[in-house]
């Protein structure tokens, strides 16, 4: 650990709670079992969106909805600003799209409204009434370093006037075509944070961002499943994770001092 | 033509992805748009696109009689039978 001494403290903020979604994996006691290897992803299984009126969900992909699913008991009626972070995004949808331009028929206007980056974004600030900024992030190599970083910098900035957002990070498995330039995501995954400024609260679990590490990371393009660690480091309660071009993520959970669960 | 109404019950269902929505929920003189099913300009576009592609009939957006043609079940069965008949 002496290595450690050269790395620098540049944010510190608090994770209050989280969510995420994978088949067959979607809430705390399930994650506690996969992480303990007593429970696996099933092949498939079709995320909860049933609190959104028949209207709304029926132009939601499943990966919109596992979005939408992880978000929802986060925000719990909340405005605050959300900040969507993904590396392929609406991959089958673009794909799709391309496959009838190629074959010269009219495009669907819906799948192309809803093939943007920002469309899970956009669809999430409507159905959940989300009147704060709601961006979308390209992840990139390093999807994790992305989204913490943003995210670091709205919650110092406090940005519309709240010391909360929300950082969320989703993938699915991607059209066999591209699988010459990219590992796939085997399967869907979403994960959400809920993010307070500052540290030392109650409850949660304190984030420190720290650059100067030795710690390489792998790319998403090779690494796809970047949640993973991320949800394992939170079901553990501790975790120091590379999140690429010498940053670390150091997590640690909070006392909890009696007070009620939110 | 009652024939053709239920048809685009259920091409209605199918192109819009109308979860637990079926044929019989569909009132064929109700209102499509805003009131009645409730849907939205982006489905007035799919919806047009669908018939496009069926039916094989061209769609003129600037028309005025365009709203009327979609205005419900009833009227764009017309539609599609009046632009079939031509």
């Amino acid at each position: 650990m002496g290595l450690g001494s050269i790395e620098k403290l540049v944010s510190e903020f608090t994770i209050s709670a989280w969510r995420a979604w994978a088949p067959g994996v979607s809430d705390a006691t399930d994650w506690q079992r996969w992480r303990n290897g007593e429970l696996d992803f099933a092949e498939q299984a079709i995320p909860d969106a049933s609190f959104l009126p028949a209207m709304q969900r029926r132009r939601l992909s499943l990966l919109s909805k596992a979005a939408m699913a992880t978000a929802h008991p986060l925000l719990n009626g909340r405005d605050m600003p959300v900040l969507c972070c993904s590396v392929h995004g609406e991959a089958k949808r673009t794909y799709a799209l391309l496959q009838d331009v190629a074959a010269g028929e009219p495009l669907s206007p819906t799948a192309f409204g809803l093939s943007v980056h920002n469309a899970i974004v956009g669809q999430l600030s409507i159905s959940l009434g989300v009147h704060a900024p709601a961006l979308a992030l390209a992840g990139g190599d390093y999807p994790l370093l992305s989204g913490l970083l943003e995210a670091a910098g709205m919650l110092a900035e406090g940005i519309a006037g709240t010391d909360e957002l929300l950082l969320q990070f989703y993938e699915e498995p991607l059209p066999e075509l591209y699988l010459h330039n990219t590992v796939s995501p085997a399967r869907i995954c979403a994960t959400s944070l809920l993010l307070k400024a500052g540290a030392g609260s109650e409850g949660g679990y304190t984030a420190r961002l720290k650059n100067g590490s030795p710690q390489a990371a792998e790319s998403a393009f090779s690494q796809p499943e970047y949640q993973l660690p991320l949800i394992a480091a939170l079901v553990d309660g501790a975790g120091n994770l590379p999140l690429g071009q010498g940053w670390t993520l150091e997590l640690a959970r909070n006392e909890d001092r009696g007070a009620t669960n939110v | 033509m009652s024939n053709l109404v239920e048809e685009l019950k259920v091409l209605i269902i199918d192109v819009l992805n109308l979860e637990d929505v079926t044929p019989a929920d569909i009132q064929a003189d109700e209102p499509l748009f805003g009131e009645g099913l409730g849907l939205d300009s982006i489905d007035a576009l799919e919806l047009g696109l669908a018939l496009q592609k069926k039916y094989n009939i061209s769609i003129d957006a600037e028309n005025e009689n365009t709203k009327t043609h979609f205005a419900s079940v009833n009227n764009l069965a017309k539609f599609v039978a009046e632009s079939q008949g031509a």
